[in-house]
């Protein structure tokens, strides 16, 4: 049936992807909900919370913001924060109670920044979307609040990366990867918000999550800034892969990520890759017979249809592959299971 | 009321100044590590989610966007959990169309297809959104149990009622209870009402009820099989000893006629013992806990020895209410720096005690804004009591930390004792560590 899971648990919301690329910033963040959805972003699909300290903020809605539409409060509570915690920014991130309240989210950061005078922006996100579209949406806001023809005179060595979270990456891995590569700079993933300033100076980007196309697009739009996309890690995870050889592979992530694993296997002699993904799926990357998933029965389907020798997925998937008789391979995915990637295990 | 005013600031400025417990809240709410509880009651500790599968061999639909499901996933993870939550994942058009509301019954079937054994409850979770959109559930819930064939209950997961007179918790205390159909009380019964995960079976509570007779005691927590959770109707009486259950006790008083008692969990010797003699007093049987309570006083005064030099800092993410258990260690003669806690007009008299006793105690605002960049004063040693207060002495060296929060409540003269015990382990094992030369670490 449509929606209904016995098996998975939901995947990492739109507005969870919003907070993961504004966390680092140092700006205030306000989630427009009642409570609930700042907790499960903080308490759950945001890792750097317990030791990485953030403004973080709940508008605390209440059953009676909602009937009577007290916008003007929710300005004057973002007013007195910016005199309290002085952020660089202020962003607001929609829930499913601003979605069905209709609040216009645009129209009060703008209201906010000019009584405030502190640059503020929001960010649609309505919590029934995955966290991709949040991921796309934040990048985009930020790009075009902060990163103008005046701010990047000239074009510099760094190459932009786009699509970094802790949803896509293990954080320790890719902070050691930044700190050996000087020439790196990952958006919304450092504390540096003068990054998304000085954007459109960067030699080129890499995208490494769809969720990084839009913005990529955007930003050689405006700047003519070219982009790759790959994602190195996934080549090298795939590469641990032995014996691939013959083999008709379904793997199961994002879909750069499987682009790119999908390349290493077809060089190595498998004789077909299936790329499955519940996610963001770019039409120029898609192949003939790329699967999109939209419920749990879809995948079950598939694992169940005979035509695979290999299942590459995160492990929670696996009780759905009941009829699956061939090798399963776990590759972790944060976004689906909940669980972090280990990568020293 | 600021952040770190005086206790005597805050009586200062009058009752009127304070909010009380059920007005909404005026700020915005720092999502602060120390209390992720306050945010996300299902993350934590028992919230809707947990609650509403008390009933053993119950299940749990989720109706909702899949940002409201999304920390289950942890959840799930326990093996007590496992095969008990089930998804119902609206999308945009649902919003619009209500359609979901019709897909209930089939998802319910489907469930019971799916699982090994009939469920002996399925609780229908809903949130913000159909709380927004109007939805009735009770009548979902009907069409649902028809096709089912087992009871179908809602319960209620909206942040949105949290500071209501019916908040999410209270409700969901009366949906449970809703299930119990009547039956002939028995005299030997009782239930305790209250606390998801029990009551210390060690307290004297236990004793005393039993040495007047009760030999029955209940609790939802000790319920092993459904028919357990539905022989609480036998009860011949209700202890509640938390306020969120007690709408849930007079529900079964109107409809069971099940007089119930209402007791709080207090640190305050004295208090203690005016709870029991008004029990004794309510059933028409004297308690005899004398010694129970001299026990209890005299741990108090040992840890005025132990603690002397400490002072505390007493945080609200423990089995306390934060101001009771520091008016309890004021009383004692022990110094107590620091409440984390929101203030509210309904402890004012506790407000009164406090700066009767010490007008200078702060109090800190959890949720306040200004808490992101709150760092506690380290001058004095310090016992940090509650999960909060654990939080902000977390790399504080001379900081003796209990969390104070138990796998089941505390309760009595039994739960004084065994939290001046885990202070005094606390105390004991910081000094050790400062013996050996340690005392520049966090403990």
């Amino acid at each position: 049936m449509k929606g209904f899971r016995k098996v998975l648990t939901p995947f990492a919301p739109d507005q969870s992807g919003a907070v993961s690329v504004l966390y680092p910033l140092g700006g205030a963040v306000i989630v427009v909900d009642a409570g609930g959805c700042t907790g499960n972003i903080c308490g759950f699909d945001e890792p750097r919370w317990q030791y990485q300290g953030a403004a973080v903020f709940s508008a605390g809605l209440r059953d009676m913001d909602a009937i009577l539409g007290r916008d003007q409060l929710l300005v004057e509570k973002a007013c007195e924060l910016v005199q309290t915690v002085h952020p660089k920014f202020l962003a607001l991130v929609g829930t499913p109670v601003s979605a069905v309240i209709g609040t216009d989210l645009k129209s009060l950061a703008r209201l906010i920044e000019k009584k405030s005078g502190t640059a503020a922006f929001a960010v649609t996100t309505n919590g029934f979307q995955l966290y991709d579209k949040g991921v796309e949406k934040t990048y985009l806001a930020l790009f075009r609040k902060f990163c103008t023809r005046d701010s990047n005179p000239s074009v510099s060595e760094k190459t932009g990366i786009l699509g970094v979270t802790p949803f896509d990456v293990d954080i320790e891995q890719m902070q050691h990867l930044l700190k050996a590569n000087a020439n790196w700079c990952a958006f919304g993933f450092e504390p540096d918000l003068s990054a998304f300033q000085r954007a459109g100076q960067m030699q080129k980007n890499v995208v490494v999550s769809p969720s990084g196309l839009k913005a990529a697009r955007w930003l050689k739009q405006h700047f003519d800034v070219d982009y790759v996309v790959e994602d190195s890690a996934a080549v090298q995870f795939a590469d641990s892969l032995p014996d691939v050889r013959g083999k008709r592979i379904l793997a199961v992530h994002q879909q750069v990520a499987l682009q790119s694993a999908r390349q290493v296997w077809l060089d190595k002699g498998a004789a077909s890759v299936t790329a499955g993904t519940w996610f963001m799926s770019d039409r120029a990357f898609r192949q003939p017979g790329d699967l999109q998933f939209k419920e749990e029965d879809d995948f079950e389907a598939a694992a169940a249809s005979g035509e695979y020798d290999i299942i590459v997925a995160d492990s929670v998937l696996k009780p759905l592959a009941k009829k699956f008789d061939g090798k399963w391979v776990d590759w972790p995915y944060f976004a689906i299971s909940g669980k972090r990637i280990d990568v020293y295990e | 009321m600021k952040i770190g005013q005086a206790v005597s600031e805050i009586l200062a400025e009058g009752q009127d100044a304070l909010q009380s417990q059920i007005a909404e809240t005026r700020n915005l709410i720092y999502s602060s590590p120390a209390t992720l509880a306050y945010n996300s009651p299902g993350a934590e500790g028992y919230g809707v989610k947990r609650a509403g599968l008390s009933i053993p061999g119950s299940v749990m639909l989720i109706v909702s966007p899949g940002c409201c499901g999304r920390n289950t996933s942890e959840l799930s993870e326990r093996p007590e959990y496992r095969q008990r939550f089930f998804y119902l994942t609206m999308d945009e058009t649902d919003l619009i169309t209500g359609r979901h509301l019709t897909k209930i019954p089939e998802a319910v079937e489907e469930m019971i297809a799916f699982l090994p054994e009939k469920p002996s409850v399925i609780m229908i979770c809903i949130t913000c959104v159909d709380a927004l959109l109007g939805t009735d559930m009770d009548r979902v819930c009907r069409k649902a149990e028809a096709a089912a064939g087992v009871p179908v209950r809602p319960c209620y997961m909206y942040a949105l009622t949290r500071e209501g007179r019916k908040p999410p918790m209270v409700h969901v205390r009366q949906s449970l209870y809703d299930l119990l159909e009547k039956r002939q009380r028995k005299v030997h019964n009782a239930n305790i009402l209250g606390f998801f995960n029990g009551v210390d079976q060690d307290s004297e509570l236990y004793k005393l009820l039993k040495s007047v007779g009760v030999s029955q005691i209940q609790t939802l927590k000790d319920c092993e099989t459904p028919e357990d959770f539905y022989a609480m109707a036998e009860a011949n009486f209700n202890l509640v000893l938390y306020l969120e259950a007690l709408p849930a006790a007079e529900d079964l008083y109107k409809r069971l006629n099940i007089p119930f008692i209402q007791m709080n969990q207090l640190y305050q010797t004295d208090k203690i013992a005016a709870q029991y003699e008004a029990l004794g007093r309510a059933l028409g049987v004297n308690f005899d806990f004398e010694a129970d309570q001299k026990q209890a006083e005299a741990v108090f005064s040992h840890l005025k020895d132990t603690a002397s030099g400490w002072q505390f800092a007493v945080g609200e993410v423990a089995d306390a209410n934060p101001f009771e258990l520091a008016l309890a260690l004021l009383r004692e003669g022990l110094q107590v720096k620091t409440i984390y806690g929101t203030v509210v007009s309904e402890y004012w008299p506790w407000l009164t005690k406090i700066a009767a006793l010490d007008p200078e105690v702060r109090i800190m605002d959890n949720t306040a804004p200004e808490m992101m960049a709150y760092r506690p004063d380290t001058s004095v040693p310090t016992v940090a009591i509650g999960a909060d207060a654990v939080y902000y002495y977390r790399d504080v060296p001379r900081t003796a930390k209990v969390a104070w929060r138990n796998s089941r409540q505390p309760f009595g003269f039994e739960g004084v004792k065994k939290f001046v015990q885990a202070i005094e382990e606390a105390i004991v094992s910081v000094n050790l560590k400062k013996g050996k030369g340690g005392e520049d670490e966090g403990i």
